[in-house]
């Protein structure tokens, strides 16, 4: 087991140079450019000139791409912000706290919410209680993030006056922002939690569980569900990651200093190393949700557990 | 043939007049058609069919473990120690299943929870009915698991972990850990090879009658009837064609689908070009044919047969086949 | 309103040695006025950084007026009149094609630190700027300045136009040299200065607070610039979340709502809108190198007939503006140079006929031609593009709209292939000046000898030169480059705008229209609730 997760974790290395690689190339043949924004309107073209030069902007792709990377591997320095001037590593950290908050809490929503109506609507099978939790998450999946959070907004902090309108502090300024990103994730999770369980209620073994005069209750919560679990397990580190990154919109809707908004200015005035930086994170922190949604298969399915550990082995 | 038996007061089960059909969007399966038979205790009954023949569906109305919205029982009676089942609310049933009575179910590879460890499968029937600790549970199903023959200390394990003959052990194991008064296996060793059927069968057979178990085993094939039956119902199409006790079926098979069915078997000892199956298949179970279910299939048709109903004729005493010219058979 | 020009205002405050009765305070203190007021603010965006050494940057001066100051001011004069700060006043002299200043400090200025600010300090700053090298642009002609004593630099200026002195010691930031030197970031985010206000907290991107400095040296000075207790100002992106807060209450003021999104506010009990001139005038430019067709001046004169300004004016600021008789809105008193003339005046006024005619002139009488309008992607000028399309497609143009983010649009717009024509603003960028704004368009002083028109000019040149330098600088001056410029059709001013500014009632907001709001010169009524903790 163990050193599964050393090989995964060694994994992650090839994938994410050839991220830094994907992404330095992009920036770099993308036109528009940093010098010109950070100088303004107002100037030269020998300035800009100049301050590509300082920039180290002139040298050539490789050169600088390994400069780059050097940097982080020696010295874990993914270098100053052209903008701002601060360093790239405690900006994305800062920032990042914020994003992972809400896709943290998203995530609670999205499993509190999402998977009890899921087994809901496949155990009340064909009823109104199917319908309406499928409704739901109909709903959920289709409204965009960024009308809801509004809507959100001139409900709860305009009409009802009970949750500040935007910005951070307690976790009051949480709830909104977080409702309107989880709204995708509720609805994924419950329609994954449905069709999972459906399959698993039609199996042999639940019949199994029945014959032993097993009651309803215990059947589905502890057969059904567990065995249900698995592929949500899936979708649930997949939509984890989709919350990482959907948690732009909100974060712009209620003025949330997150990664995402950091991105997006980033991406504005060209600062290269605050891009390059953040996508390489945002890489890792997914690749790190991958590994974790693979170990928690190994912790809740014996059979997969078995390939970790010293094989299988079938006595007859 | 529920008025010509003799109410026997020792039946530990009786089945009178059972219907049961499946309705999805629209079409109706008429999958049981009017069954009646007793088991007393510690007999076993063979149910013999072929697939589709509505064996099972028998079985899992007795446990009470049909899917309800496709399944519907529109009458009869399954009379258990002195109640009808079918009237039994959702409650009292669980008190029997598993208890007084269980199932053992056909394919081994599907039939146990992958997540769940063996010895806390078979603890789990045991800590339902019987007022124990877990601890004590635990022990009860390791000795369940030496008495069908797997190592105790294989208690942890998972279902992947064992192969097809050993994971149906496990359903035995399960089965009878409550000691039931009634067994219901259906087609047990079906989906395994056939050296391993020997040895299940015959554990089988040995549990039964070291616990004073009754059976109703349900199978296609005709040697395991053989082997292991008191008595036999040869079902088809919802009915049973023809019951009598082991030795006077194979003996003195009367109805033609029976006969028929012993005809199919191929001959170890002739030399034979070609198998001689029943000519036709057996009937769509949504659309069955009027009068007697058998007579498109069957050499002996008469107008009689197409339309009117057919009644059971005692043709030996016990014996009983749902035929009107069963006497004439004979003959011919 | 100022009608002499600048050279008789500095005349004037060199004259008059003592600042207080200059008459530089604008705001009184209101009697009964409550000493721990907190006022919240709706901005855009996050500076960043608060680097005082860097390019100049609207959003992060706007904030930094807080806590930096500079040597005189042009803020807290009213209407763009120098007066001093740090600085207590300057002479001047000239040496050739040299401007010799000796500026006096003020002896009393310390940092919010306490460090003690004198003129090495002042020469520090300047030579870092000059280090630094961001600033060649629009501090091109500063050659040096060092500290004469503690209390005097001297600063030269080479070829000094009539904005260089003003400019130079109006955007430059003091600070202490060994606070500087010993912050890791130089700055970048725990700036150390000497103005009346000191970050309380800041949370980048979100918000920054700012608290005042009891410790103030510059109380005495009469400025009235701490009117409040605390300032707090949040980056709220999305401006319906602007108009929602405001209706909470969780926000006093906002700064540039669309004039839509303003509207909900007007009559609206507890609320006020003020609107005041934008400083900058709407104009189109022409790419007017070879790789152009604008470089036909006929085709330029036609498109600027074909344009009904007014209708542009109407349909995307819902008339809320007009129409400009010149390069600078027709506000006088923002300016230390406008011409009254010009108010008399028209700029190529809607002329349909006229346009055809010069199309048929230009060489197109069918039209049938394909133009390159590039805009900043905002949505104001997007619409004012597809209006300008659906015009001078009546003169059988097809305008090709490019509209690009702002990264994309400032590489683009050297590149004298990619646009025909674009959308631009002229504004005299802060200083009460119209020559600095038109500098930054036709100079040609530079590598490639071409101004923003991608042309080199002879003419041109000279009027700009003689409008510009110190000595021959003046209305005339003005109004000669302007007459010469429309002739030519360089640029076509088409439409001046109002920015509306929303906030509750019980705050009389100062506004000086190059730094927007003042919220520590505004006054607060008796009754504001909302307190600094």
């Amino acid at each position: 087991m163990r050193k599964y997760i050393v090989k995964r974790i060694l994994l992650m290395i090839p994938v994410l140079l050839g991220v830094a690689f994907l992404i330095f190339a992009i920036m770099t043949f993308t036109p528009g450019d940093p010098a010109s924004i950070i100088l303004g309107a107002g100037a030269t073209p020998e300035a800009i000139e100049e301050l590509q030069e300082k920039l180290g902007l002139n040298a050539p792709f490789l050169v600088r791409f390994f400069d780059y990377i050097k940097g982080i591997v020696t010295r874990f320095d993914f270098g100053t912000s052209y903008i701002n001037g601060t360093e790239i590593r405690s900006e994305i950290l800062m920032r990042f706290g914020f994003t992972f908050r809400i896709a943290l809490l998203s995530m609670v929503f999205a499993l509190g919410l999402g998977v009890p109506l899921g087994i809901t609507a496949a155990v009340n099978r064909n009823t109104w209680k199917d319908t309406t939790s499928m409704a739901v998450a109909l709903f959920g999946i289709s409204m965009p993030t960024f009308w809801f959070g509004l809507m959100l907004s001139i409900i709860f902090a305009l009409k009802l006056g009970i949750l500040p309108p935007s910005g951070v502090g307690g976790i009051e300024y949480y709830i909104m922002p977080c409702l309107a990103v989880s709204m995708s994730g509720i609805a994924s999770m419950a329609r994954m939690t449905r069709s999972s369980m459906l399959e698993v209620i039609r199996a042999d073994y639940i019949t199994t569980a029945r014959a032993k005069g097993q009651t309803e209750k215990v059947i589905i919560w502890k057969h059904a569900l567990k065995n249900a679990l698995i592929p949500v397990i899936t979708q649930a580190g997949t939509t984890f990651g989709i919350l990482l990154g959907g948690t732009l919109v909100s974060e712009t809707v209620f003025s949330i200093p997150g990664l995402g908004s950091y991105m997006v200015t980033s991406i504005k005035s060209r600062d290269y190393p605050a891009i390059q930086g953040s996508v390489i994170f945002v890489a890792a922190v997914f690749g790190v949700v991958m590994l974790v949604v693979d170990i928690l298969y190994t912790v809740v399915d014996p059979r997969i557990r078995a390939d970790f550990s010293k094989g299988g082995k079938k006595k007859k | 043939m529920s008025e010509e038996t003799k109410k026997n007061k020792d039946a530990l089960l009786s089945v009178r007049d059972l219907e049961v059909v499946y309705t999805s969007s629209g079409a109706v399966v008429h999958a049981v058609n009017g069954v009646s038979f007793e088991i007393e205790k510690g007999k076993s009954l063979g149910l013999v069919g072929e697939t589709g023949a509505g064996k099972t569906t028998i079985a899992k109305t007795i446990l009470g473990v049909l899917p309800d919205p496709p399944a519907k029982v529109l009458k009869g009676e399954i009379v258990f120690e002195g109640r009808d089942l079918l009237k039994l609310s959702e409650k009292e049933m669980r008190e029997v299943r598993g208890k007084k009575i269980s199932m053992i179910f056909q394919d081994p590879m599907t039939a146990l929870n992958p997540l769940i460890s063996v010895g806390d499968q078979i603890a789990e029937v045991v800590s339902l009915h019987e007022n124990c600790s877990n601890k004590e549970a635990a022990q009860k199903a390791m000795q369940m698991l030496e008495m069908v023959g797997i190592p105790a200390d294989r208690y942890e394990e998972f279902p992947h972990q064992f192969s097809g003959g050993m994971k149906q052990r496990v359903v035995i194991a399960i089965a009878l850990a409550c000691n039931p008064e009634l067994l219901l296996a259906d087609e047990p060793t079906t989906a395994l090879d056939v050296t391993i059927q020997a040895q299940v069968m015959d554990m089988i057979s040995e549990l039964q009658k070291k616990l004073n178990t009754s059976m109703i085993l349900i199978t296609h094939d005709l040697g395991v009837v053989a082997e292991s039956c008191d008595t036999v119902a040869v079902i088809y199409a919802g009915e049973i064609v023809e019951y009598a006790d082991k030795e006077e079926l194979f003996l003195n098979p009367q109805h033609p689908y029976t006969l028929g069915l012993f005809g199919s078997i191929p001959s170890l000892t002739d030399d034979v070009d070609r198998l001689k199956p029943i000519p036709g298949l057996p009937p769509n179970p949504e659309d069955l044919p009027e009068g007697c279910s058998f007579h498109p299939r069957c050499p002996h048709a008469t107008e009689a047969c197409k339309k009117g109903v057919v009644s059971y004729v005692e043709a030996a005493p016990g014996h009983f086949v749902l035929c009107n010219h069963c006497k004439d058979c004979k003959k011919a | 309103m100022r009608k002499h020009s600048l050279k008789k205002a500095t005349a004037a405050v060199l004259s008059t040695a003592m600042v207080l009765s200059a008459g530089a305070v604008s705001v009184e203190a209101e009697e009964g006025a409550p000493d721990d007021v907190k006022v919240v603010i709706a901005s855009s965006s996050d500076p960043g950084n608060y680097l005082p050494f860097g390019a100049t940057n609207s959003v992060r001066s706007q904030i930094s007026n807080y806590f930096y100051e500079s040597l005189f001011s042009g803020v807290y004069g009213g209407s763009g009149e120098m007066v001093p700060l740090i600085a207590t006043g300057y002479e001047r002299e000239t040496d050739g094609e040299d401007s010799i200043y000796t500026i006096t400090i003020n002896e009393n200025v310390h940092d919010s630190q306490g460090n003690t600010i004198d003129a090495n300090d002042v020469a520090f700053c300047y030579n870092k700027i000059l280090e630094f090298g961001e600033r060649t642009t629009d501090m091109g002609e500063l050659v040096s300045v060092e500290a004469l004593d503690d209390y005097t630099v001297k600063m030269v200026i080479n070829n000094e136009a009539i904005t260089s002195f003003p400019w130079i010691t109006e955007t430059v930031y003091i600070v202490d040299q060994e606070a500087y030197e010993a912050s890791e970031s130089g700055f970048a985010n725990d700036p150390v200065g000497t103005g009346p206000y000191t970050i309380k907290e800041w949370l980048p991107g979100s918000s920054i607070t700012l608290v005042r400095d009891d410790n103030y040296w510059g109380k005495d000075l009469g400025y009235n610039n701490q009117t409040c207790k605390e300032m707090e100002i949040r980056f709220i992106a999305e401006s319906a979340q602007v108009g929602i807060e405001l209706e909470t209450g969780t926000v006093d003021f906002a700064y540039g709502l669309s004039s839509m999104d303003a509207e909900q506010f007007r009559d609206r009990p507890g609320f006020a809108i003020d609107e005041e001139m934008f400083c900058q005038v709407r104009s189109i430019g022409f790419n007017e190198s070879e790789d152009s067709l604008c470089s036909n001046k006929a085709l330029r004169q036609a498109i600027c007939y074909a344009i009904n300004a007014e209708a542009i004016v109407q349909s995307v600021y819902q008339g809320k503006g007009g129409v400009p008789t010149s390069l600078a809105v027709p506000e006088p008193s923002m300016f230390a140079d406008y011409v009254e003339s010009w108010d008399d005046e028209t700029v190529y006024e809607y002329d349909l006929e006229k346009a055809k005619e010069l199309m048929a002139e230009a060489g197109y009488p069918d039209g049938g031609i394909t133009l390159r309008l590039m805009t900043k992607n905002m949505s104001e000028y997007n619409s004012t593009c597809e209006v300008m399309q659906a015009m001078l497609a009546q003169i059988g143009i097809t305008v090709e709209i490019l509209s690009y983010e702002n990264a994309l649009y400032q590489s683009y717009r050297y590149d004298q292939t990619a646009y025909d024509m674009y959308i631009c603003q002229v504004a005299p960028n802060y200083m009460p000046n119209i020559v600095g704004g038109l500098k930054w368009y036709m100079d040609q002083n530079t590598n490639t000898g071409l101004n923003t028109f991608f042309i080199h000019d002879e003419k041109l040149q000279e009027l700009l030169n003689a409008a510009l330098n110190y000595e021959t600088g003046d209305e005339e001056a003005l109004d000669a480059l302007w007459q010469y410029s429309k002739e030519e059709c360089f640029l076509y001013p088409y439409a001046y705008t109002y920015t509306s500014y929303v906030h509750v009632d019980g705050m009389e907001p100062f506004i000086n229209w190059a730094i927007d709001l003042l919220p520590n010169c505004s006054t607060y009524s008796a009754d504001w609730s909302r307190k600094a903790e």
